[in-house]
């Protein structure tokens, strides 16, 4: 059977709006960034709105990381824009980052600070920094005000992380891989922390990971990238909806899957003889009709799927 | 930006309490020391600090503020939050620049304050000192924060440069201590006052402009990646790579670490008498028998006088002489030129005039050679009573059977008796050439003479020997190193090692000596005089001005003559030579008032000086060099 065809379908992905959300925070619009001649990120588009918190998925080397520091400010994008803040623009300003609070991938404080003087510099740069706030975060995060950061352990130091991300109350929260390296009960203490804030403080989150199960956990809403491109954007029950698995092969015939809005995207996992295709509620239903079953997936396989590195491909 | 101020003080703030007190300290030892009483002027201790203590503090500062920040990769903490890397970059570069600035500013506020006390500085001088060590600051510290963003490449290119600067500094003709920053800083600093080094100016800045952009580009561009990767540490394969590297270049400069001098000045139709190391070529100007005999018999003097000096200093690099024939000149004049593309000594004398005598000649040719043939290490104060005194000191000794009785009928001797007379402490040793103008270029030459007969009496011959060895003698290097070489091993700690003894307590002796001289030779003083003179402007113009002197002379000169010697001052006004002044001779008697035969400009700056030959000492008295500007 000849799939070439059906991966011709639409480039955009599915559940991608192309529309400005009413409550939207932050959107990326076609952001492409490049290392020499590696596309890093393509042309990426994403949305995310007041109140949620956005999952950000990809395997390692996606583009995850890039992305955030584009958004972030720390890399300027070779093409597309960035609106925040009110503002559009290329790469945005230290007005902006004064809105945003960020926690990265690691963590390179300076080891000589104790953790109230490392709030003390870095306060001084947020005119909406709140000490007590800070002083509070120490607290529960259970972090000695006087210890240096050269004696922390690395989960304490994603939590002064967190604790300096916060305490200037940003509008948004982004998180870059934050529980890379931390162990399975540091990881849940910190998912809770997120999840309480959202909860509490109606906190904006966008946090990135490669890890289905805890994104499952916390997120409202994900995105799936994979070689720069977005694969996925939506709730994440949608992404159950969207990605499917067909075992009768035979009867999808190359021009009904194309005909049908359907999008190819690997052989069946598990050395399963099954077909993994991506479409909309709609897409399935018709092919439903004209008698073609399919299955859902869990959301690691719906993942595994969009994040293949064939995906697309026979 | 004051955030990171803040931070950029809290985190090294401490070693820069402690690093800029002892690097001052270190500064005040230099000023305070007897290497700085011994020069010339206080700012060669700003000199010294500014070559070495200063530049290992600007290289602590940037290694401190660069280096810590991006091998310990914080730099991606701040690019994180809402600081652009331009402005942490700015903000470390200016927060060192400035600390170093006001380190060096104090240096040299603390050196004029001190000089003050001794000499005067106009604004001028204050402007031109200042702007030197500002563009001084400027290359430097931006070349250390450039190599700071280097990473783990800096301590490479740190010892390649080095190679470099051995290596060009051995084997070409260049001159690193005139050039670039070193030129900033060389030994006219504390003495120029008014030539602004236009070129080494430009070049600095320029120098300094391109390191700034450089090491801007390497934070800024590529969104600063490339400070951050260069941060990284070496693989093995760099470390192996940067090893082989260094050791080629360590062999290469070894294989051609023969220097190349120029090619010797060569002179046609001379007479050459060669010995070993020591080259003597004199011009055969006339077609005569006679005038070629006269050439021989010079080109032997000459060698014969020169071998047994080279062999009694041990000179390693002696220049080669060569004498050229000047009938214009008179007998008793010689002149020396400077060999701007060429090596050796050239001399222009009259040796063909009847009045020809060769032991007129014989100082000014020993200070002549040994002064190149050191490097000019020899002339820098305070070590250059030294040369003088052993240009009067070799003949004296060769020919007086190396007595170390004064006698007075040496006219040395005599001379140094009528220095004894009128005035000599033992601190006039430490600015000689203020002291030689005092009292004119023979008398000086004398009573440096009277110290190394003193130091032979009291020490011995051989001690004496190995001293002038020292000074003289032995590997002069011609670049920075002779510097480095003078300030460690001041004349003083040279002194003490040699001779074993303590160098103020001997100036101290030597001035007791030659008072005791003067009243031994009271009798044949007697009749040499002692001249004064003042000098007054008179208004010939709103702007020409009369020169009136007023000598007096006590007793009334043999000649009967006066001389009135007098020269407009150029911007670089370190040094003149006498015989480069105009004369005017006049009859003396009492009250006599003499008006220059030339009129000056307000604001002119001349040098002035009345003399009167002594036949008893064999060479002209004055009245003491003045400089004045005319009102």
């Amino acid at each position: 059977m000849d799939l070439r065809s059906l991966t011709a379908s639409s480039s955009l992905p599915m559940g991608h709006e192309t529309s400005i959300a009413p409550d939207c925070i932050l959107r990326t619009n076609e952001l492409s960034l490049r290392y020499g001649s590696h596309l890093a990120v393509d042309r990426l588009s994403l949305t995310v709105r007041q109140g949620e918190i956005y999952g950000f998925l990809g395997r390692n080397g996606a583009g995850k990381t890039s992305t955030i520091r584009m958004i972030m400010g720390i890399v300027r994008p070779d093409q597309g824009s960035i609106d925040f803040g009110g503002q559009t623009t290329r790469r945005i300003g230290n007005t902006q980052k004064r809105l945003i609070g960020y926690v990265s991938q690691e963590q390179f404080f300076y080891p000589w600070m104790s953790c109230e003087r490392l709030g003390k510099f870095v306060g001084g740069l947020f005119p909406t920094w709140d000490t007590k706030e800070y002083d509070r975060l120490l607290t529960v995060l259970e972090l000695p005000p006087n210890r240096r950061v050269s004696h922390l352990s690395g989960g304490m130091k994603v939590k002064l992380a967190l604790a300096l991300a916060l305490a200037h109350r940003p509008e948004i929260l982004i998180l870059d891989e934050p529980t890379a390296g931390l162990d399975p009960v540091a990881r849940r203490e910190f998912l809770d922390i997120i999840r309480k804030q959202a909860k509490e403080h109606g906190r904006t989150t966008f946090f990135s990971s490669h890890l289905i199960d805890e994104v499952e956990r916390v997120a409202d809403r994900v995105g799936i990238i994979h070689r720069g491109r977005m694969q996925f954007e939506g709730p994440l029950e949608e992404l159950r909806q969207h990605v499917r698995e067909i075992t009768q092969s035979e009867l999808l015939e190359p021009p009904m899957a194309t005909e049908l809005g359907l999008r190819f995207l690997r052989h069946g996992l598990d050395e399963r003889e099954s077909l993994l295709f991506q479409g909309t509620p709609d897409a399935w239903n018709a092919a439903s009709d004209r008698g073609i079953q399919s299955q859902s997936l869990s959301l690691e396989d719906a993942f595994i799927a969009l994040a293949s590195e064939d995906v697309g491909k026979i | 930006m004051w955030h990171l101020v803040r931070k950029e003080f809290s985190e090294h703030g401490w070693l820069l309490f402690i690093a800029i007190p002892l690097s001052l300290f270190g500064f005040l030892i230099v000023l305070a020391g007897a290497q700085v009483n011994e020069a010339g002027s206080p700012l060669e201790a700003v000199r010294f600090f500014g070559l070495s203590l200063f530049l290992a503090l600007e290289l602590l500062l940037c290694n401190r503020l660069v280096v810590q920040e991006y091998s310990g990769k914080t730099q991606l903490f701040l690019e994180a939050l809402p600081i652009s890397r331009a402005t942490m970059l700015l903000t470390k570069y200016m927060l060192g620049i400035v600390i170093a600035t006001a380190t060096l500013t104090a240096t040299l506020m603390f050196a004029l304050v001190v000089g003050m006390r001794g000499e005067t500085y106009d604004a001028r001088f204050i402007a031109l000192v200042t702007t030197r060590l500002t563009v001084f600051v400027f290359c430097t510290y931006s070349f250390f924060f450039m190599m700071g963003l280097l990473g783990r490449y800096r301590i490479s290119i740190y010892v390649l440069l080095a190679l470099f600067w051995i290596f060009l500094s051995q084997t070409t003709e260049f001159d690193t201590g005139n050039h670039g920053p070193f030129g900033l800083l060389n030994d006219k600093f504390a003495y120029e006052r008014t030539i602004y080094p236009t070129t080494n100016l430009i070049v600095c800045v320029a120098a300094g402009i391109a390191f700034f952009a450089v090491s801007m580009l390497m934070g800024i561009t590529r969104e600063g990646s490339i400070a951050g990767l260069l941060a990284e540490r070496m693989s093995y394969r760099e470390k192996l790579f940067m090893a082989i590297v260094l050791i080629s270049m360590f062999f290469a400069g070894s294989i051609l670490n023969e220097k190349k001098r120029p090619q010797p000045y060569s002179i046609e139709n001379g007479i050459s008498r060669v010995t070993g190391r020591v080259a003597v070529h004199v011009e055969n100007a006339s077609e005569t028998e006679k005038g070629a005999s006269l050439a021989n018999q010079l080109a032997d003097q000459l060698h014969d006088e020169l071998v047994a000096i080279e062999e009694f200093l041990d000179v390693r690099n002696p220049s080669k002489l060569f004498v050229v024939q000047r009938s214009d000149l008179d007998a008793d004049r010689f002149e020396s030129a400077w060999l701007e593309n060429a090596s050796g000594t050239l001399v222009r004398v009259n040796y063909l005039s009847s009045k020809w005598n060769y032991q007129e000649f014989q100082p000014f040719i020993i200070d002549k050679w040994l002064s190149e043939s050191t490097n000019y290490n020899a002339n820098f104060e305070p070590q250059c009573w030294v040369l003088e005194g052993f240009s009067d000191y070799w003949p004296r000794r060769m020919h007086a059977n190396a007595s170390t009785e004064f006698d007075p009928k040496l006219q040395v001797d005599l001379r140094a008796a009528y220095a004894g007379s009128i005035a000599f402490e033992g601190s006039d040793v430490n600015s000689w050439y203020r002291y030689r103008e005092r009292v004119g270029e023979p008398i000086a030459r004398a009573v440096a003479c009277a110290g190394l007969v003193l130091a032979e009496r009291e020490y011995g011959a051989e001690k004496v020997r190995e001293f002038l060895q020292v000074m003289l003698g032995r590997e002069q290097p011609g670049d920075v190193r002779a510097d480095f070489r003078r300030w460690l091993r001041p004349i003083s700690v040279v002194w003490k090692e040699t001779m074993g003894s303590d160098y103020e307590v001997f100036q101290s002796q030597w001035a007791s000596e030659l008072r005791n001289l003067s009243e031994s030779f009271k009798e044949e003083l007697s009749k040499c005089p002692i001249l004064k003179a003042e000098c007054e402007f008179s208004a010939k113009s709103s702007w020409s001005r009369e020169l009136l002197i007023s000598p007096i002379c006590d007793p009334l000169p043999q000649t009967n003559s006066i001389t009135i010697r007098y020269n407009e001052l150029t911007a670089f006004d370190v040094w003149e030579h006498d015989y480069e002044s105009e004369t005017q001779i006049e009859t003396y008697n009492a009250g006599l008032v003499i008006r220059v035969h030339r009129l000056f400009s307000r604001g002119e700056r001349i040098r002035w000086t009345t003399s009167t030959r002594v036949p008893e000492l064999g060479c002209d008295v004055i009245s003491g060099w003045q400089r004045v500007e005319v009102e």
